[in-house]
């Protein structure tokens, strides 16, 4: 085989109590593409970080073309021809281009924008890109800022390129057209490493699979031996059996009834796009899409946080029958109307829980206002942090430590518990299980199924098809903001749902 | 040896790294602050040795007898310590009143023009209306006034914080310049062709808060640390102390509660500013009678924030903080007295230095440092320990 | 015009342009601070020190030396002033960026330090029994004009009539935005104010761009503070005289946003502060009369127009004329 580009020995990176990375080897061929596979959490982009000098490793060693190498700063990697585009793109806002393709740099000759504009043109050209340089990053779009970002790297002449879920923002066009230049860097002779956790990208791009888990390396694959099924073994660790119950409930209710609801984001794009669908008591609606293309403003505008496009109407049906219209009021509004509507949203510390206050102060962000007494009662949720502590095996010193010094998957438990605790109708989760272990996900997904059971409506937006395929009743698929389609749980298949997650189907069928 | 490092003299762990410190104990942490309290006292004296030649015991000594007075003095003692105690609580009642705020991470740095517009507000109402309000009517317009313009005061950057996410810690700053322009220019209205202002209703002593206890500003003493008290519960008890709390932490959670984030900046503002009119309102009527851009706050809008923030929201550490900022103060003052060397500047340059070394060590509160090596010894002495392998 | 009311307007704009370069410097340190991302609210602080250490070297060489040459008094005047507030730049740095300390608490302790060293450096100086000393060869060889005390035109009046430390401003100001604008290094240096983050993954240091930004800007901040002893104030030092380079540098940090943080804007807007600031004393230029009390309501425009060019700037929500982005945040890689 070809020269080794850069190989890494025995990486270990710790952060407080949590290992990113445990004795990692890895290592990248000239002119290769290698994917780095792993589930959330499984310390990807901490081994890269490591790479490319952001974070510096507790132990190992790091290799550029034979030599050993220290790189303490992403100064340092750049000298060794290192460049990484993070998923957070590194870009100043208010430059343009041009300006921040030459931040850092020390380069020759006079300061001279168009030179460097010049330069830009040419590597776009050999490469297959499109980009202005005079443009200001605020103005572009994320495909344009990832364009901007891979334009930055080549210039500074990197040989090894790190890509950190490149495709995420994409739309699948955009990804085809991003492989296309991967290979022609390829063809130059070019090390890419692509971080992914998309099994169908890996299969597609790459020549060889590197799979961590847990922060250690489960091992390294010619990209021809493997298969979706031997990738998700390896990554998950033994052979999966999704063992999800999926109970059928007799008495259905409706109990949301969503039509024709839009949003934009800050920028003015319309992220949300007509969507209608029906939820019911009894039945868990998981939500499908690639990320970004919704399902976060979906469930918020539900839950009173985003602000809606004129003629949409959340209708909501309460236990007794009555109807209120949702759209337009604030989360304190819908609390107060007697709406009984949970909501596990998808950044846990940063939304649903204050990660600096203890557990009965964030069972209180829930309930603090009920009463007229301008003072706080804490004993309901001191008993109530209690329960939850008991039932669901939080495992922390006391109900009186901070939430941030949990692990992730107690402080999900918490989040959880505390929105069931509240006896909702309808249950909305965002990536519930994402980043828990396999153990947590279970509890994670018993407590959904036991709350369909108590005639509560559950929806369930999830980004692990066969997690989705295995809980859902209903699968309402999402693509660039549109609805493409409810499937049936039971008869739709992973093909079928991929499909529509990325391309348009002529009239998306509503069996509601 | 030498060889080694000549073949990888670009092979080097840097020399130190710096990582986050989780969960520090709460007595580790106070031994930190006792060290870089006992450090900055120690080069405190050097300065002082080195300036005026006296040795820190009895630099301390001076210092002590200026803030609490000569020991076996009781006259000395008493005077002192109702001095010491006066300003002490005033200092505290700035730093509460700026708690709530910076608690909700608004960078309220406007207390000294807070302070300033509520002691205006009182003023005017005592040089102009003390003929028409008698009694306790005037009392009450004096109170009013005071925490109306102090909550003007804060309103007003909260406001645009709040709609337009406009800078409070400039727009604050600035206000404090137009409140003191705004002193500075009553001040000089009032003096008239006098070369200073003498105290408003020097004769008839209408408005003046009643004496007891001997002292005008027994009454602002006992107010200031019962809005301290009150600070305490309403943080830590009410509803609102809670949202406050969530909002600082985090708006998103905040919304996500039900909490309307621009309602919660704006009242809380509008509180901090209050409390700091009626700090400014009692000065003129309990203490100084008078007003001025340079001592009726006297710069304890800005030295507050230092409290405030070094007390890390604990009212409790606050007062132990004024105390320590009134030592400092009262006593570089008693040593400037005895000591001519001392007599102007000093007093500021001890305060700075005993500063920057509190607000320095938070950082080995916060951060744990690592030195190179650090990982192979620890490897090392984990072998040692280990088991085969 | 009569001539008596022209001989007015041109001592105003006189004395507004004086007044208006000691802010000018310090607010142009303070830029220079801010576009690293550091606020120094010790600014005014750092001022009082450049104005204490320059009076100092500068007097005391001019009493010491048999024949004090103007150059050099110039150079140990400049040289005092510019390293002692470079000094105190670096404590604010050290403070801030290595210890992470937050930057209101830092800036507000160094401001009560720098007043209170100024005054105690004065307060050696100064013979004991007076209040108040003069270094007179200074103030000559820094407030002697281009007119050399000959009576030229209006024009050259208006403009000639400074001593050297004028134009040095300006061509700071000059160099800055160019330096700014058109190098490596000054976009490197905005980046690290807008987004350290970035800055940092594009392999540029951001402590020592931190550091350098803060050292610098104090030590031109600290020119401010020896300008106004040496020429505004007639090369008297006194308490009161720290004091007033303390007011001044408020009004210099008001500077910077009204500048809306461009090193050109400040060249104008420092003589609009200086023209308002003397105001109440040339307004009879007008045919009328103010009082004291007035003037002092005068004297709170220059804070009324910062805080509405604040507004005006956070209204627009525009993505340009902002400022620094990460301007009072410690920076801190490993954060997570």
């Amino acid at each position: 085989m070809a020269d080794i580009a850069v190989e890494m020995r025995g990486i270990t990176k710790v952060f407080g109590s949590t290992i990113a990375n445990h004795k990692v080897d890895l290592e990248v061929y000239k002119g290769e593409i290698l994917s780095l596979l792993g589930e959330n959490g499984s310390g990807k982009t901490t081994l890269m970080n490591v790479l490319s000098g952001l974070y510096y490793p507790d132990e190992g060693k790091i290799f550029v073309n034979g030599e050993e190498v220290q790189i303490r700063d992403p100064k340092d990697a750049y000298d060794l021809k290192i460049g990484m585009v993070h998923q957070h793109f590194k870009l100043v806002d208010v430059f343009t281009a041009a300006e921040n393709v030459v931040l850092g740099l020390d380069e020759e000759g006079r300061y001279d924008l168009s030179v460097t504009a010049e330069k830009v043109d040419a590597i776009a050209k050999r490469y297959g890109f499109n980009i202005n340089p005079y443009e200001k990053v605020y103005d572009m779009t994320v495909s344009e800022k990832q364009t901007l970002e891979i334009i930055k790297q080549l210039y500074r002449g990197c040989n090894i390129l790190i890509l950190d879920e490149p495709t995420a923002v994409l739309t699948p066009q955009e990804a085809q057209k991003l492989f296309n230049v991967i290979r022609n860097m390829r063809k130059d002779g070019k090390s890419i490493i692509i971080i992914t956790h998309k099994l169908q990208e890996v299969l597609e791009i790459s020549d060889r699979v590197a799979i961590l888990r847990k922060g250690e390396l489960a091992g390294i694959v010619p990209t021809k031996e493997a298969t979706e099924l031997s990738l998700t073994e390896m990554m998950v660790g033994e052979k999966v059996e999704l063992n999800i119950d999926r109970p059928a409930v007799e008495k259905k209710h409706l109990r949301l009834d969503v039509k024709h609801l839009s949003c934009r984001n800050n920028e003015g794009v319309l992220v949300l796009d007509d969507v209608n669908f029906k939820a019911y008591s009894g039945e868990i609606l998981g939500i499908a899409g690639i990320s970004g293309c919704g399902q976060k403003e979906l469930l918020e505008s539900i839950a009173g946080l985003q602000r809606t496009e004129p003629g949409a109407t959340i209708m909501y049906t309460d236990k007794h029958g009555e109807t209120k219209d949702l759209v337009g009021k604030t989360p304190r509004k819908i609390h107060d109307l007697g709406v009984a509507l949970s909501f596990v949203p998808e950044d846990r510390l940063g939304m649903g829980l204050v990660g600096s206050m203890n557990l009965i102060e964030n069972m209180l962000l829930k309930s603090y206002n009920d009463g007229a007494s301008p003072m706080i009662h804490t004993g309901p949720s001191r008993e109530l942090a209690e329960d939850i502590k008991q039932e669901l095996d939080v495992q922390t010193p006391s109900i009186t430590t901070p939430i941030k010094d949990l692990s992730g998957g107690n402080v999900q438990k918490v989040l959880v518990g505390r929105e069931i605790a509240a006896s909702p109708s309808v249950l909305m989760t965002a990536y519930a299980v994402r980043g828990l272990d396999i153990n947590t996900s279970y509890t994670i997904y018993d407590l959904l199924n036991q709350q369909k059971m108590d005639d509560v409506a559950v929806i369930y937006v999830g980004e692990d098809l066969d997690v989705l395929l295995a809980l859902s009743d209903r699968i309402m698929v999402l693509c660039g903001g549109k609805l493409n389609g409810i499937l049936d749980g039971r008869t739709a298949t992973k093909e079928e749902v991929g499909l529509r997650m990325t391309n348009m189907m002529e009239g998306g069928t509503d069996n509601g | 040896m030498a060889e080694n490092t000549a073949v990888h003299k670009d092979i080097k762990e840097p020399l130190l790294r710096i990582e986050k410190n989780a969960g520090m104990s709460k007595w580790k942490a106070m031994g930190i602050r006792g060290i870089a309290l006992v450090l900055a006292l120690l080069v405190c004296g050097i300065f002082i040795n080195a300036v005026g030649g006296l040795s820190l015991g009895e630099a301390f000594r001076q210092m002590w007898e200026g803030t609490f007075g000569v020991i076996g003095n009781a006259r000395s003692i008493e005077i002192r310590c109702w001095n010491t105690a006066i300003f002490g609580a005033k200092l505290l009642c700035i730093a509460v009143a700026l708690t709530p705020a910076f608690r909700m991470r608004f960078w309220n740095i406007g207390a000294e023009g807070q302070v300033l517009v509520g002691a205006l507000a009182t003023a005017i109402v005592m040089h102009d209306f003390s003929d028409s309000l008698r009694g306790p009517a005037l009392y009450i317009v004096m109170m009013v006034v005071c925490v109306l313009a102090g909550s003007l005061w804060g309103f007003i950057p909260a406001y645009f914080k709040a709609k337009f996410g406009t800078n409070e810690t400039l727009f604050t700053l600035m206000m404090n310049y137009v409140a003191m322009k705004m002193v500075d220019c009553f001040y000089n209205l009032w003096k008239g062709k006098k070369s200073s202002m003498e105290a408003i209703n020097m004769d008839t002593h209408l408005g003046y808060l009643p004496d007891v206890l001997n002292h005008g500003y027994t009454i602002n003493i006992i107010v200031f640390v019962l809005l301290a008290v009150l600070m305490f519960f309403y943080l830590k008890k009410t509803k609102h102390g809670f949202e406050i709390a969530v909002v600082g932490e985090s708006q998103n959670t905040a919304r996500y509660a039900g909490i309307n984030v621009k309602k919660v900046i704006i009242r809380t503002m509008i509180l901090s500013g209050a409390i700091c009119g009626i700090c400014g309102g009692l000065t003129v009527a309990g203490q100084s009678h008078s007003i001025s851009s340079e001592t009726t706050a006297g710069g304890y809008g800005f030295t507050a924030i230092i409290v405030a923030w070094l007390a890390q929201f604990n009212t409790l550490a606050m007062i132990a903080i004024s105390i320590l900022i009134m030592f400092l103060e009262m006593g570089t003052g008693q040593l400037g007295n005895a000591y001519p060397a001392f007599a102007t500047g000093a007093g500021d340059v001890l305060i700075g230095l005993v500063l920057f070394f509190i607000i320095g060590c938070e950082f080995f509160v916060r951060y744990r440092l690592i030195f190179r090596g650090a990982a192979k010894r620890a490897e090392a002495k984990a072998a040692k320990g280990g088991e085969p392998a | 015009m009569n001539a008596d009311a022209l001989a007015n307007l041109i001592n105003w704009i006189n004395r507004a342009v004086i007044f208006g370069t000691v802010i000018m410097y310090g607010s142009l340190g303070e830029l220079l601070t801010e576009k690293s991302g550091n606020m120094n609210l010790g600014t005014p602080g750092t001022m009082c020190i450049g104005g204490a250490f320059g009076f100092a070297g500068a007097y005391l060489y001019e009493i010491n030396a048999e024949n004090p040459s103007a150059y050099l008094v110039i150079l140990i005047g400049l040289l005092c002033a510019f390293g002692s507030a470079a000094l105190a730049g670096l404590l604010f740095s050290f403070i801030t960026t290595t210890l992470r300390a937050n930057q209101n608490v830092t800036g507000l302790a160094l401001t009560t330090f720098g007043l209170g060293l100024a005054k105690f450096i004065g307060m050696i100086i100064i013979p004991e029994g007076t209040t108040t000393v003069k270094a007179k060869f200074a103030n000559e060889v820094f407030s002697r004009t281009l007119l050399h005390g000959q009576a030229g035109s209006t024009f050259s009046k208006i403009f000639f009539n400074y001593g050297f430390m004028m134009y040095l401003a300006i061509i700071t100001a000059i160099v800055l935005h160019l330096f700014l604008t058109r190098s490596r290094k000054g976009l490197n240096l905005r980046a690290v104010g807008e987004n350290p983050a970035t800055a940092d993954a594009m392999g540029i240091n951001v402590s020592r761009y931190k550091y350098l930004a803060t050292v610098i800007g104090s030590g031109i901040a600290g020119l401010g503070g020896v300008y106004y002893i040496l020429d505004y104030n007639y090369g008297g030092w006194s308490t009161q005289a720290a004091l007033s380079i303390q007011a001044l540098g408020w009004l210099a940090l008001a500077l910077v946003i009204f500048a809306i943080w461009k090193p050109l804007n400040t060249i104008w807007g420092s003589y609009v502060f200086g023209v308002f600031y003397w105001l109440f004393n040339f307004i009879s230029v007008f045919g009328l009369k103010v009082t004291s009390a007035q003037s002092s309501l005068v004297e709170a425009v220059p804070y009324v127009v910062t805080i509405f060019v604040l507004i005006l700037v956070s209204v627009r929500r525009s993505r340009e004329n902002q400022g620094p982005a990460a301007l009072g945040l410690s920076y801190f890689r490993e954060e997570r």
